[in-house]
């Protein structure tokens, strides 16, 4: 394969927080809820994104400005061009989590594979059981996506946890594990899928495991530095694993102990 | 930090010595390096090579040199309240330098043999620009390498991270294919040293001397162990380490050898 | 059947196959590495070369494509005619790994190009284990020497057409190498977390010498290089190793495999383990390159040997 990407055009630009904001990319490389693409900037660098949208016409990139790319990519408008290719990896995998209940949770710009995922279930919504959504943010001024959780707030199972919040009681106030730990949750043909750092996946995982929801029916979305995205490059191996070709998302029983090894001092 | 100006005007900069041997300045001065920087920023001074009436504020400031006198501080102190960025520029600057080999010998017997009399001079102790000011970015190596400060200007200049090399000296050399100086019996100090240099020194036959200092991934207890099983002793480790970089060298070692800290 | 030729007539063999090809061979400058030849006599066929082939497939820098302009100027992949000789067994199938990740258009283009001549190893040094990697026949032609005679085995219609006009041999020369080393057991997914492992770790100067020298470490970087003043680069992909903390650091400053240990044993267990299970084949050919390289002298096959003798379960 090459590594050549081709020019695709912004189509909107909003922002939704100090260092977040969404763009909206024309493109027809199609990424189902889960897979990734790059995106690059000529002559600054190469950036793995997943797309927050699940649609044919074009890509939700919603960019949290921590690098160099997401930095030049932060000051470009509406008509300028980025570069992308893809897209790789694999998503969700739907023969898997289809005809199950879901609890998704995600954290900061973590929610954006399982917002691309909410928009599936939106469309193949009989194809689902019952959906329980987290969505966790460092407080207010950090929602993401607000206008879409709006929408999904009435029609989901829908919580806004918010690190610190003063306010009324709009929102729930904690990090998403222990407000999670809260909830009641049916565990029965359930699956989880998480989003975020691999901190609050844990502790997310082990309220799920002590409701009976197996590490068999928890996906983890990983972030790895993917470079090549064809399994070439050997920067985003988790032990034996590609993050780029074998996940992005994947089951957590199968990646446990590899990262577990990993992370051994 | 973001620079990019809204105008589009080039960046402000400014290029000074304190007490050092202009070599860094002359690097930038080098015929390919002056004009791609020269193109991208304004330079508003350059003592080195045009009288400095400029009184204005700077984007930029690259500063040579270690700090010795109270003068150095004083200038220092002025121009961090004139620029919005400085850079340390050469291994003087960053870490102290061949000045700062006097940090490790008897004061007394110094003063004596370079200054045998003048018993009235008062000996200074040389140190880094990071021990009195605040600063942003390091351009290491002696001299500074000449790519390295085209890189850095831009990345400044197009408002993009600047990082340099964290990579042992070894990794680009063996990149190289050169045969390995320690087998050969020459004291390198690649394995323990900050590379971006392309592996100069060791290319050329001559074992590194650190002059990017100490890389803070460093396995100092193991290569020092290693270079006493190859016979070397601590002096002529410690007289290797402390050329350029000493004081840097000096923390890690407190920190990882159980052979030569103290 | 096999050709044969004299050996003082090797020189003038490989001089007639630099007339129509660009020819790549061992030669000696401090240490044996690979070079372009100018001419034959340069040749050092004595021992395994410490650098390896890999910098002629997988350069250290090489452009993907350049730009000017936000516009994207597609690279002209130069298809230059090689032979590489004088390869071992070890150097052949290294080739054979790389094959199965390396996918990006440069590398197939050049190893379409190349022509690969083998020779069989005479004086496997105590680092060599190759015996032990169960390694395949793969070469277009391949050089065993016997008395003042190579006989030449043919492996591919390549290979059959550069040696079209040398005798038939009237006999079938075929040698197994001789190994001193030998790695006693490869089965240590399990033994990942073992102590042994750490006195390694302990002198690792995470210099990444091991992974510069390994024929099949093919861990690269994808950067642009700019300049900013003409508005135009190119991005380039550069060679890296997973020894170096760089390696696995993401944007806003997380590595994910930061301790050395982590970093030693992820290069042990790709060559034994881990691409073994997504191929099944090894990825570590043998070569003893990285124990050659490496300057605290570090010997990973020894540890995985003592692992499995304490357990008593050699196989």
């Amino acid at each position: 394969m090459t590594y050549e990407p081709s020019e695709a055009k912004i189509i909107s630009v909003k922002k939704y927080a100090e260092d977040v904001k969404l763009f909206k990319v024309k493109t027809k490389i199609n990424p189902l809820p889960g897979q990734f693409f790059q995106l690059s900037i000529l002559g600054i660098g190469e950036c793995p994104l997943a797309s927050c949208s699940y649609n044919k016409k074009y890509a939700d990139v919603l960019v949290k400005n921590s690098g160099s790319v997401t930095n030049t990519l932060f000051n470009l408008k509406k008509g300028d061009g980025v570069f992308i290719r893809g897209p790789y990896g694999r998503g969700y995998n739907f023969k898997e989590i289809e005809g199950k209940n879901l609890v998704l949770a995600a954290g900061g710009t973590g929610i954006a594979p399982v917002a691309s995922l909410i928009d599936y279930i939106e469309q193949n919504r009989k194809n689902f059981g019952e959906i329980k959504i987290l969505f966790g943010f460092k407080d207010e001024s950090f929602i993401l996506l607000g206008d879409r959780i709006e929408r999904w707030k009435k029609k989901f199972d829908f919580t806004l946890c918010l690190d610190k919040y003063a306010g009324k009681l709009k929102y729930e106030v904690g990090l998403l594990p222990d407000i999670l730990k809260k909830k009641k949750i049916n565990s029965e043909n359930t699956c989880g899928v998480l989003c975020g750092p691999e901190i609050m996946m844990k502790s997310a995982t082990a309220k799920l495991n002590s409701v009976g929801i197996k590490n068999d029916k928890i996906y983890w979305n990983m972030e790895r530095r993917m470079e090549c995205a064809a399994g070439s490059c050997g920067r985003c191996l988790i032990q034996d694993l590609y993050t780029c070709k074998d996940g992005p998302v994947f089951r957590y029983d199968i990646i446990k102990e590899k990262l577990e090894n990993e992370s051994a001092k | 930090m973001n620079l990019q100006n809204k105008n589009n005007s080039k960046l402000k900069a400014g290029i000074f010595g304190i007490s050092g041997c202009s070599g860094c300045l002359l690097s930038i001065l080098f015929e390919d390096t002056f004009k791609k920087i020269n193109d991208l920023l304004e330079i508003k001074s350059f003592p080195l090579i045009k009288e400095d009436k400029y009184k204005g504020d700077f984007d930029i400031v690259f500063i040579e040199g270690t700090v010795v006198f109270d003068d150095d501080i004083i200038f220092l102190d002025e121009i961090r309240k004139r620029s919005k960025i400085v850079a340390a520029l050469g291994a003087c600057s960053c870490f102290g330098g061949v000045p700062s080999i006097k940090n490790f010998k008897d004061d007394e017997k110094t003063m004596r043999f370079v200054y045998p009399k003048h018993n009235h001079l008062k000996s200074e102790k040389p140190t880094p620009i990071n021990l009195h000011i605040k600063v942003d970015y390091y351009l290491p190596q002696c001299p500074p390498n000449k790519e390295e400060i085209v890189s850095f200007v831009n990345h400044l200049a197009s408002g993009t991270q600047f990082k340099n090399c964290q990579d042992p000296v070894c990794m680009e050399c063996r990149k190289k294919g050169n045969a390995c100086l320690l087998e050969e019996g020459e004291l390198c100090l690649g394995p323990v040293s900050n590379g971006g240099c392309s592996a100069l020194c060791p290319s050329n036959g001559v074992g590194c001397y650190g002059c990017r200092g100490p890389s803070k991934d460093a396995n100092m207890n193991a290569y020092t162990a290693n270079l006493k099983k190859r016979g070397y002793n601590k002096k002529s480790i410690k007289d290797k380490m402390e050329t350029f970089a000493g004081l840097s060298f000096e923390e890690e070692m407190e920190k990882d050898s159980k052979w030569l800290g103290k | 059947m096999q050709k044969i030729i004299e050996k003082k007539e090797l020189n003038n063999f490989v001089k007639s196959l630099m007339k129509n090809y660009e020819v790549i061979a061992p030669v000696k400058r401090k240490i044996a590495r690979f070079e372009i030849l100018k001419n034959p006599e340069d040749m050092y066929l004595d021992e395994i070369t410490l650098v390896p082939l890999k910098q002629f497939f997988l350069p250290e820098n090489e452009t993907l494509f350049d730009f000017k302009n936000n516009k994207i100027k597609k690279n002209k992949t130069e298809g230059r005619k090689r032979i590489v000789f004088g390869l071992r067994k070890c150097d052949l199938n290294a080739l054979l790994v790389l094959d199965r990740v390396m996918s990006y258009p440069e590398y197939i283009k050049k190893r379409q190009n190349t022509i690969l001549v083998g020779l069989y190893c005479e004086k496997p040094d105590e680092f060599c284990f190759c015996n032990s990697m169960e390694l395949e026949e793969h070469y277009d032609l391949f050089f065993y020497a016997s008395g003042d005679k190579y006989y030449i085995s043919i492996g591919s219609k390549k290979g059959a057409l550069l040696v079209r006009n040398l005798d038939n041999a009237d006999k079938e020369v075929k040698k197994e190498i001789k190994n001193f080393k030998k790695l006693e057991n490869k089965n240590i997914e399990k033994d990942y977390s073992n102590k042994k492992w750490d006195e390694d770790v302990e002198k690792c100067l995470s210099c990444s010498a091991c992974t510069v020298f390994c024929p099949t470490c093919n861990c690269f970087d994808i950067q642009d290089v700019k300049e900013l003043s003409e508005n135009s680069g190119k991005r380039i992909k550069t060679q890296s190793s997973c020894q170096l903390k760089s390696f696995s650091e993401v944007a806003g400053g997380k590595i994910f495999r930061e301790s050395r240990a982590s970093r030693f044993k992820h290069f042990v267990y790709h060559k034994i383990v881990f691409y073994n299970k997504r191929f099944n084949k090894y990825m570590c050919v043998g070569c003893g390159r990285c124990l050659r390289a490496c300057p605290t002298r570090i010997d990973w096959v020894e540890t995985i040997n003592s692992i499995k003798s304490k357990k008593g379960d050699k196989k």
